[in-house]
């Protein structure tokens, strides 16, 4: 099985991130990104969240 | 310049169970409603183009046996990366839809399609998916049909097998890593986490697994979860009829690990102390964050904006005071207007396509949130457990 370089396993996936200033967590993801503020934003439901306004808003963009 | 299209399907038999309907060109059709006759109603006021694929239409018995469904698609969107086209060149050619019945009827602002779908071909629908029909297409809150629900419908049915299976391997194929790193969390080699991995594939995904499993109900992460540990069970035995060459079947999986590899990273601590329990939520969470951030991406991507994604990704979670909007600007060369709109709204269409995912695993939008509750309390446990 090749792996590509994976991360997936468990030993690749440690770097030792720093604590999140925010939740004290030390999860990450892209970026460094802090996993669980990111979760936590999905508990707050938009309004009005349709794609076409980023879509109009990016076309926009000069 | 807003265009509105008219999509209408008279199906001569029953309905299908499935809230929207997506065909192999990306078309999406929303089905709201069902009429046993057609019946025009006054259509929303046009959006813009782009908008997503709204539906129709008038109250009625859903299981009528001559029932019309009459979707009106408002501004139809293809999935992927294609521009919406006309409606008529979306329709798959030699599908039920593109035949002698088709009407076509031209008028100002609009052209009506008119198919009739007989008993017969109906099963012949080259639906693809009626839960990426969410994708980017519906209101906030209309997370219609999900793949696990889907699943649930379909699991006793033989006519829809082939749709449930599909579903089912599109969500193995997505959380695999969860599976993956509790197997390796329990303690197994690499290779035997793979052999075991692959193994419970075959489980889920050519056996019996839907039928057999406790479907009343768990959300689909509780149930793999509690399959897995029933799997590893007796995994020693598995392992060694691997090893005697025994008869063993395999699920095509490289393409799932060659996919985008995930971010996620966390502390030997951390890791360490985790049981695989946790681990498993951990992973689940990564995954789905990281699922959400791409479709954000490729949106982005998809418009020429990947450096407004690559710029802003990291302020969706920061505190809006915290946010040098000058800065931001400077480095998007933009306004700094621009900048706070693009903020709002990246975060805004973030937090929908989180909730979409999560929305893929659960049968009922009702439970979105307390599965997002349960992985951000994984997510909290586990930092606490690394202390």
């Amino acid at each position: 099985m090749i792996f590509y370089g994976l991360t997936d396993l468990l030993p690749a996936i440690t770097h030792e991130p720093h604590e999140c200033l925010r939740c004290d967590t030390a999860l990450r993801v892209n970026n460094g990104l802090c996993l669980l503020c990111l979760l936590q934003a999905g508990l707050t439901e938009d309004e009005d969240s349709r794609t076409e306004s980023l879509d109009t808003l990016l076309s926009e963009i000069e | 310049m807003t265009r509105r299209r008219f999509f209408r399907v008279e199906l001569g038999g029953p309905l299908p169970d499935a809230r929207s309907l997506e065909f192999e060109t990306g078309l999406v059709v929303q089905i709201s409603d069902v009429s046993p006759e057609i019946n025009e109603t006054a259509l929303p006021a046009a959006e813009a183009p782009g908008t997503a694929a709204q539906s129709a239409l008038t109250a009625g018995p859903f299981a009528h046996e001559q029932a019309t469904i009459r979707a009106v698609a408002d501004a139809l969107q293809s999935r992927g990366s294609a521009p919406a086209g006309d409606l008529a060149d979306q329709i798959p050619r030699g599908s039920p839809c593109d035949n002698e019945q088709t009407e076509r009827v031209e008028g100002p602002g609009h052209r009506s399609d008119l198919a009739l779908l007989n008993k017969e071909n109906l099963t012949k629908i080259p639906v693809l998916s009626s839960a990426s029909a969410n994708e980017g297409t519906v209101r906030p809150g209309a997370f219609v049909t999900t793949r696990w629900s889907l699943i649930l419908s379909g699991g006793g049915s033989k006519s829809k097998e082939q749709e449930t299976r599909a579903a089912l391997a599109e969500l193995c194929r997505i959380y695999w890593r969860p599976i993956f790193a509790f197997i390796c969390r329990r303690g197994y080699s690499t290779q035997d986490a793979e052999d075991l991995t692959q193994d419970f594939f075959v489980v889920i995904l050519e056996g019996d697994w839907l039928q057999n499993a406790d479907r009343s109900r768990g959300r689909f992460r509780s149930l793999l979860l509690k399959s897995l540990k029933n799997f590893l069970n007796d995994a020693a035995d598995k392992i060694h009829a691997r090893k005697r060459g025994g008869d063993v079947s395999f699920i095509s999986w490289d393409s799932w690990i060659a996919e985008a590899p995930s971010e996620l990273s966390m502390s030997t601590q951390s890791l360490n102390s985790l049981p695989p329990e946790r681990l498993f939520d951990v992973r689940w969470a990564a995954t789905v964050v990281e699922r959400a951030l791409r479709r954000l991406r490729e949106e982005c991507e998809r418009k020429g904006r990947w450096r407004v994604f690559d710029v802003l990704s990291a302020y969706l979670t920061v505190e809006r005071e915290d946010v040098s909007c000058a800065n931001l600007a400077t480095k998007l060369r933009v306004p700094q207007s621009t900048v706070k709109k693009l903020l709002y709204h990246m975060r805004q269409r973030y937090r929908w396509l989180l909730r979409d995912e999560v929305a893929q695993t659960v049968e009922n939008p009702a439970d979105i949130e307390d599965e997002l509750r349960h992985l951000c309390g994984a997510l909290a446990a586990s930092s606490e457990q690394a202390r």
